[in-house]
């Protein structure tokens, strides 16, 4: 297989604008190509665009705006985490010989369709992402014997870190107190543990080596890639107090890339709710079994921004087909040594994780220098 | 499919596979283990509360039924605990989505 590297990157601002989605995608692709002249645009081979927004054609319609002709030109979508699946399917036409420069864009409207799956029944009256995330934090809290405040620390923490981030929907700093004291929307879930849907856009360019090279002087490598879909239906989830699905992609990504867990420097973990991002460190192995919140803690008091850097999904916002390439981003911002305030030390090996409907699948990436 | 038509009457039905003997969940006219067209039967109206949450004081649990499949229902009476009995009490189509309203049994 070829190797496969991160080129360019752009990004929009994460609002509540009523923005077209057409737009958001351009932006985020314009942003990207102004920002690196060395882009020869009749070298980009594919285009592809991730999005759960319902408009058609739109990665034509985002070639033709962009000024790109390109072979292979479609849409993924696969609720939150259509960016990092976008992602995976231009690595591969890549690796694959299919293309040497694919445009990666993803989009979303704060009134986007993505974030109820009608098809499963066995979520009954409950479709809002908030009663599965109940369950699951009922269900943590319970096996681990974590607390609401044990908890609150992730809000906390990642809205700390969004604040150093100039594309967050939301700069505003919040203590334990304002976490604890915020509007109960279940009895286990308060509005300040949630991600906010919101508009926002985000693109990479991914090139073969030889194009990499004619391009940046810092490519980041795409060396692991994991995937896994446990199921559709949230009910069968093998249990709701940890993330299989992340469990097995960043296994297998990991595996992948030759590294253990160990020597992941700073990672992107989907936190659509607080009690995703501990699940997810201790799924992932980056914290030990029921001390993900303390890891977390740890984290805040010292102010290292290893976990979700850019702010993760509850502190940044959530675009549903940005929020993968947006992570990626962040992380390849971090190994280039070029994420200003939020910047990790000696970044060198970095994980994103990116999962859709209540963890029935996840993606995990691994990016180095 | 029927179980929508069915349900919209109050009607709990499910799809089973004879060959396989399972009941196949989320209902489909086939099976997905063995791809053989499924049957339509009633389905259990019994389960175990694997977990549950509020809102606005109205429990919702996750529960497993007849050691089958899951499924979210209200508690519209009784006591949640993990591991007591339920008993779907009305089932249907509000709002445009399925619901199962369920009885806390111990």
């Amino acid at each position: 297989m070829k190797k496969v590297a991160i080129a360019s990157f752009g990004m929009t601002k994460f609002s509540k604008d009523d923005t077209p989605i057409e737009s958001v995608l351009a932006e985020s692709a314009r942003n990207l190509l102004y920002s690196c002249r060395n882009i020869d645009r009749t070298t980009v081979d594919s285009v592809i665009v991730s999005t759960n927004s319902n408009s058609k054609y739109l990665s034509q319609i985002l070639s033709e705006t962009v000024g790109v002709v390109p072979r292979i030109a479609n849409t993924v979508e696969s609720m939150c985490s259509s960016g990092t699946n976008a992602i995976v399917s231009a690595y591969s036409y890549i690796a694959a010989g299919l293309a040497d420069v694919v445009l990666v864009s993803g989009a979303e409207r704060h009134d986007g369709p993505g974030q109820v799956l009608e098809w499963d029944d066995s979520r009954g009256e409950f479709q809002h992402p908030i009663y599965w995330a109940s369950i699951f934090t009922r269900s943590y809290k319970r096996k681990h014997s974590v607390t609401d405040e044990d908890l609150a620390i992730i809000p906390v923490k990642n809205h700390k870190q969004a604040a150093e981030n100039p594309n967050s929907l939301s700069t505003k700093i919040y203590s334990l107190e304002d976490i604890k004291a915020s509007e109960r929307l279940t009895e286990d879930i308060r509005i300040l543990d949630c991600s906010r849907h919101c508009t926002g856009g985000a693109s990479v360019l991914l090139a073969s080596e030889e194009k990499a090279q004619q391009i940046t002087d810092a490519p980041v490598w795409i060396t692991g890639i994991g995937q896994k879909s446990i199921s559709a239906g949230f009910a069968k989830n093998p249990t709701f107090d940890s993330l299989e699905s992340a469990r097995m992609a960043a296994r297998d990504a990991l595996r992948m890339s030759g590294h253990d867990v160990d020597k992941v420097d700073v990672a992107e973990i989907h936190d659509a709710f607080s009690v995703c991002e501990p699940m997810a460190l201790e799924s992932i192995g980056l914290a030990g079994q029921g001390c993900g919140t303390v890891l977390a803690r740890d984290l805040f008091e010292t102010g290292n921004f290893k976990i979700n850097p850019r702010g993760g999904l509850i502190g940044s916002g959530h675009p549903l087909g940005a929020t993968g390439i947006a992570q990626t981003v962040e992380i390849t911002q971090q190994l280039q040594g070029r994420a200003g305030k939020r910047q990790v030390d000696c970044s060198q090996v970095g994980l994103v994780h990116n999962m859709a409907a209540a963890a029935t699948s996840s993606t995990v990436l691994i990016l180095e220098r | 499919m029927r179980f929508k038509s069915d349900l919209q009457k109050g009607k709990f039905t499910i799809s089973a596979c004879r060959n396989c003997q399972e009941i196949v969940w989320p209902p489909s006219d086939f099976c997905s283990t063995c791809l053989e067209k499924t049957e339509w039967e009633e389905a259990p109206r019994e389960g175990v509360i694997l977990e549950f949450s509020s809102k606005n004081g109205q429990y919702f649990c996750v529960a497993e039924m007849g050691d089958s499949f899951c499924i979210i229902g209200r508690i519209t009476s009784g006591t949640a605990k993990i591991g007591s009995k339920v008993r779907i009490e009305a089932c249907g189509v509000r709002d445009g989505s399925s619901f199962f309203d369920m009885h806390v049994l111990d």
